[in-house]
This record gives C-alpha cells, structure tokens and sequence, in this order.
C-alpha cells in the first residue's frame, strides 16, 4: 500500500514538473496538426503519426515528403532522429537501477525537451521510473492533444493567437541553461563556453542553411570543444554523469 | 477521420527508424561504461542542445537575424535569463517569459 501511495506521488510529481513543456508541446503540436491537415493528412493520420513517432521536426518532415519515394522519408527521418542515440546514451547511467520494460519505454519517448528538462532537474539518477515516465506521458498527451486540435480546426483557424504560448519552450530552455551551469567554477566556466560554441555553431549554420541536422551538428562540436578546451575535467574517476 | 493503409505503414516505417537510435542506448546501459573522456563528452550534450535550441528560437526569426534587436523573441528571451537567474525557477521563467512575449508583441505590433 505504501509502495502504491509513494508511486503515485512520483506520477504526480513527474506530471508537475512536466507542465512547461506540455504548455508548449500544445501550442507547437497545434501548430504541427494543421501543417498535417494541409499536407492532406486526415486528423486521424495527424494524430496516429504524433501517436506512433511523437517528434516534432520528423512529424513536419513526414507531412513534407509522405507522398514521394518512402526511402527518402525513411533515411531523412532516420537522420533527424539520430540526435536521440546522444541523448539516450547520455541518459542511460541515470536509468541503470530501472528495469528493461521501464527503460525502454522511457527511451522511446525521449524528446529534446524531456531530455533537457529531467537532465536539469535532476542531479543524478532518475528517482523513479514512474516520475520519468508520468513526466513523458505528459508531454506526449500534450503534444498528442494538440496535433488533433491543429488537423481538426486545420486551416479555418487560420493563424491564433496563442497569447505567446508559442514562446513557453524558449521561456523554459533560459530557465535549464541556468539549471545546467552550475558546479564549482572551473565547470561553469566549461559549460558556459559549450553553451556558446552551441549556440554560435547553431545559429550560424541555420542561416546558411536550416535543416534539422543542424542541432546534431552543433551539439557534436560544442561537446568535443568543451572536451578539449577543458581536459582536466575529462579526466579521472571523480566526473559527474551530466 | 480515416487511416489510409500505406500512410499506416509510412508512419510505421518511420517509428521504426526511430525507435531504434532512442532504446538500444537504454536497453544497453547495463553494459555501457565508456571511458572518462566519453562520458565527459555526453555531459555537454544537454547544455549544448539547450542553448542551440534556445538562440536559435531568440535570434532568428523566420530563419534570419531581425534588423532590429527591438523584438519579441530577443527581448523575451532576455526577460526569461533574467528570471531564471534571479529566481532559479522553470515555473516563474516560463510564465515571466510568456508573459514578457505577449506584452512585448501586442506593444510592437507583431
């Protein structure tokens, strides 16, 4: 009974702490939906691929290239997709106490923002596999909820305005950058420098050329800058997982 | 509200394309233990996807640098490091942040 009360406390928590992302997941997954409905999608598809793939940027791909050669929208999404093998590699040692069900079911909904949210919230170890897993479904529910919403209304709504609900996921990233540099001085100084070359190489290669894969990229080069500007925080047994 | 057949199995393509780079990492993780330098390395990767996402989203604006650095995006996005530093809150940064956002364009007419 205890073990029941004390899991549905995480269910509770992990939904909680979701609320940031779901705020945004609903307005951009309305977004999403009616890009959907004019790609000729049925609400019914909308929601079934938000459902079954539930991530952002390939959902936006799929809508652009369903009706051409299933290859290319296989290898494209494939590659949009890639990042997730970081972020799943990066989570893993927070997951290792949680049984191969609960891990695989909280890497099949890893997301950018639930990656970035449970990393900065949380200084080590996941608590519980019901938190994460309550924290995920609430993004997905979000995110799910609104795709619908954007393929029914789809182009009657025309553009709502969203009383800047569409500015929630920046409003949140300022809040885990914060969260992320952190530590003693030497680390702060490491993660602010990653945090530039990111945001350098980023901005950079989306006005040259904007393309999914750009978040890879940036995220691969600021991650060796940060191991090779610092090398003694790449050393020894003492490193911290995240 | 219909489900086309092949649109199904598009869709199936493309979660089983993505399926796999999201769980074999956390199916693994019993057995991963990269060296020091590795780990190190994926300890960057959080901060960096967050700050990526988080100025591309304040400086550019349908895909280019604004003229003018009087703008929702970048200014809200400048409200919002300010709260999270003053109050090292998600809750008060993304309310102070929407907030910020909405007067900001409703006042310069976005």
């Amino acid at each position: 009974m205890t073990e029941l009360i004390g899991g549905f406390r995480a269910v509770l928590a992990g939904a909680r702490a979701a609320v940031p992302v779901a705020i945004g997941y609903a307005g951009i997954g309305f977004a999403a939906g009616v890009v959907g409905a004019q790609a000729g999608l049925s609400p019914a598809e909308v929601t079934l691929l938000s459902l079954i793939l539930f991530a952002g940027s390939a959902q936006f791909v799929f809508a652009e290239l369903y009706v051409g050669a299933p290859i290319t929208l296989f290898v494209t999404v494939f590659l949009i997709n890639l990042r997730h093998l970081l972020y799943a590699t990066a989570f893993a040692p927070r997951v290792r106490g949680i049984g191969a069900p609960g891990r695989f079911w909280i890497g099949a909904q890893l997301t950018d923002e639930t990656f970035s949210l449970a990393t900065s919230l949380l200084p080590g170890a996941v608590p519980s596999a019901a938190w994460m897993i309550a924290l995920q479904m609430t993004a997905y529910l979000s995110w799910a909820g609104g795709n619908l919403a954007g393929a029914v209304t789809g182009g009657a709504a025309g553009t709502i305005g969203w009383l800047g609900v569409d500015f929630a996921l920046a409003a949140m990233f300022a809040a885990l950058l914060m969260l992320q540099v952190n530590g003693p001085a030497r680390q702060r100084l490491a993660m602010t420098a990653v945090a530039a070359i990111a945001a350098g190489t980023m901005v950079t290669l989306e006005l040259w050329h904007p393309h999914p894969l750009n978040l890879l990229v940036a995220t691969g080069v600021a991650a060796t800058a940060g191991v090779a500007l610092f090398p003694s925080l790449a050393r020894g047994p003492a490193e911290k997982p995240a | 509200m219909s489900v086309r057949p092949e649109v199904l199995l598009l869709i199936l393509g493309c979660m089983g394309v993505t399926i796999v780079p999201r769980v074999l990492p956390m199916l693994a993780a019993h057995r991963l233990r990269p060296p020091a330098v590795v780990v190190a390395w994926l300890g960057y990767v959080p901060t960096a996807v967050i700050s990526a996402l988080f100025f591309k989203e304040i400086l550019l604006v349908d895909g280019t640098l604004p003229g003018t650095p009087v703008e929702p995006h970048l200014l809200a996005g400048l409200a919002s490091l300010a709260v999270a530093f003053a109050t090292r809150s998600i809750g008060l940064t993304v309310i102070g942040g929407i907030a910020a956002y909405a007067v900001l364009k409703a006042w310069l007419g976005h």
